[in-house]
């Protein structure tokens, strides 16, 4: 039965969510309504709408949220006034369901302002473990959800604990490594690399730091730590910037600020560029959640620095580095080459996630039972 | 005559600039002195709008030539079909810049 699906997006991460599924909600029945805002409509953070729109979609909605300043007052009334936003859209698009992934403030503000315009839900990527302030928005997303898309059996499982009742819940596995493990939607690493004005005979690695707000080290320490351990192995840096929250504008500060000889510096790469470029690395290291998912779906090693993806299902293609210190980060460096031959993991799916999260829409009834939430007590 | 502008100049001075000194590029330098970037005319004008500063769109990977590499620099400004480049010091703060109508 053909629905009214609002579709909302902040980040280029949720983005490489959103973009299988749009793409076939494309050939559907269904009326899909685009809204994007913080990083997709604001220039400091590479006003990625443009990524979009490249991509073939064009959005319907633009809400501008950002306040300026770089404090956890600012980024507050950021979100506030998304909330503020947010309820015109319903009003206009009337949904039936609204589509929300991952765990990031803006989407919680989405989650919250549809629960209570009475819009069911549909989450992707629900029940997983992230960093503290990500976590728990996470988890409270999930309570407000009337659909959960799950990774795996794991975060399925943690759903169930966690009170959902298991007919909301469907494992799909997670649409974003759809694009990445479909070759034809993989850049030439050569024009990647000439983007980037990088040798791409000269070994490379992929470096993403995000803000973590549960870490003994901050995490903009951790740059430096990681730039010297590489320069001194003579490997190029790909820093990629790190996604508008509080705490980001730091990161940002000393990332752009590192000697450009062996760094370049993106503040955002269109999905089929950094699919290119982490097939073709060395390794990813930081704190993203690319270095949990992608990375050991595409056979790349990631090394992870600090507690910011405690919790979550690994793969052995992972070395976690908690501790952060200069000898830890270059123990983990050296190791690398030891670990590559894991192989490719599938633990978060096969790149046939976006249909099953299609084939549950089609099917979707929208009833007293679905929007109706309890508890269901363990 | 090349530009060069602190990271924190904002976009509408930074174009003043280009119409006042007629240069079409902009050299960014941070609070040492180092080069962090370059600014088109073209990134002005697209984001001319901004009340922001040139940081948040210059070009991060600029090209560029240290001191001691300067005998590449036609060689450079031929591949990326530039009209400027850069010299560096190794601490990477500005100390030239090459004209391609100086070399050609």
């Amino acid at each position: 039965m053909s629905k009214r699906i609002l579709v909302f997006t902040g980040s280029r991460g949720e983005w490489g969510y959103l973009r299988p599924i749009l793409e076939k909600l494309k050939n559907s029945d269904h009326i899909v309504g685009l809204v994007v805002t913080n990083m997709h409509v604001d220039p400091a953070f590479g006003a990625t709408e443009k990524e979009i729109i490249a991509d073939g979609f064009n959005p319907d909605y633009r809400i501008y949220m950002n306040i300026t300043g770089n404090t956890q007052t600012s980024w507050s009334r950021s979100l506030g006034l998304l909330g503020v936003q947010l309820p015109t859209v319903f009003d206009e698009f009337s949904p039936d369901l609204i589509l929300l992934a991952g765990d990031r403030a803006e989407t919680f503000v989405a989650a919250t302002s549809a629960f209570y315009s009475d819009i069911i839900i549909a989450h992707i990527q629900a029940g997983e473990l992230s960093g503290h302030k990500d976590g728990m928005a996470r988890h409270a997303l999930g309570k407000l959800a009337h659909v959960h898309f799950a990774s795996n059996e794991d975060a399925a499982d943690r759903l169930i604990r966690l009170g959902e009742e298991e007919f909301r819940i469907h494992i799909t596995g997670a649409p974003q490594l759809d694009n990445l493990l479909d070759s034809n939607q993989v850049s030439d690493i050569e024009d990647v690399c000439t983007q980037l004005r990088l040798n791409e005979s000269e070994p490379f690695c992929v470096c993403i730091v995000h803000p973590s707000s549960d870490e003994k080290v901050a995490p903009q320490l951790f740059i430096q730590k990681i730039f010297k351990t590489l320069e001194e192995r003579g490997l190029n840096q790909i820093w990629i910037l790190p996604n508008n929250d509080s705490g980001s504008g730091d990161i940002v500060h000393e990332i752009t600020h590192l000697p450009k000889k062996s760094v370049r510096v993106t503040r955002n790469l269109a999905r089929n560029d950094y699919a290119a470029l982490l097939s073709n690395c060395e390794f990813l290291i930081g704190n993203s959640s690319s270095g949990i998912l992608e990375a050991p779906s595409m056979g790349v090693v990631s090394i992870n620095i600090g507690s910011r993806q405690t919790g979550r299902l690994r793969s052995k293609t992972i070395i976690d580095v908690p501790d952060a210190s200069f000898h830890s980060i270059g123990e983990a460096i050296d190791s690398v080459t030891k670990i590559r031959n894991f192989g490719i993991d599938f633990q978060y799916g096969e790149g046939d996630s976006s249909s099953k999260i299609i084939n549950v829409l089609d099917s979707l009834i929208i009833d007293a039972k679905l929007a109706n939430k309890f508890l269901v007590e363990k | 005559m090349a530009i060069i502008l602190n990271e924190d100049v904002k976009l509408s001075d930074a174009l003043d600039e280009m119409i006042h000194q007629k240069s079409r590029l902009i050299f960014v330098i941070d609070y040492d002195s180092k080069l962090s970037g370059v600014v088109s005319q073209g990134d002005l004008l697209k984001n001319y709008r901004s009340s922001g500063s040139i940081k948040l769109f210059m070009e991060m990977n600029p090209v560029y030539l240290l001191e001691k590499d300067r005998s590449r620099a036609l060689e450079l400004l031929k591949k990326f079909h530039f009209l400027e480049l850069p010299i560096l010091s190794d601490d990477f703060k500005i100390i030239d810049v090459v004209s391609i109508w100086d070399l050609v």
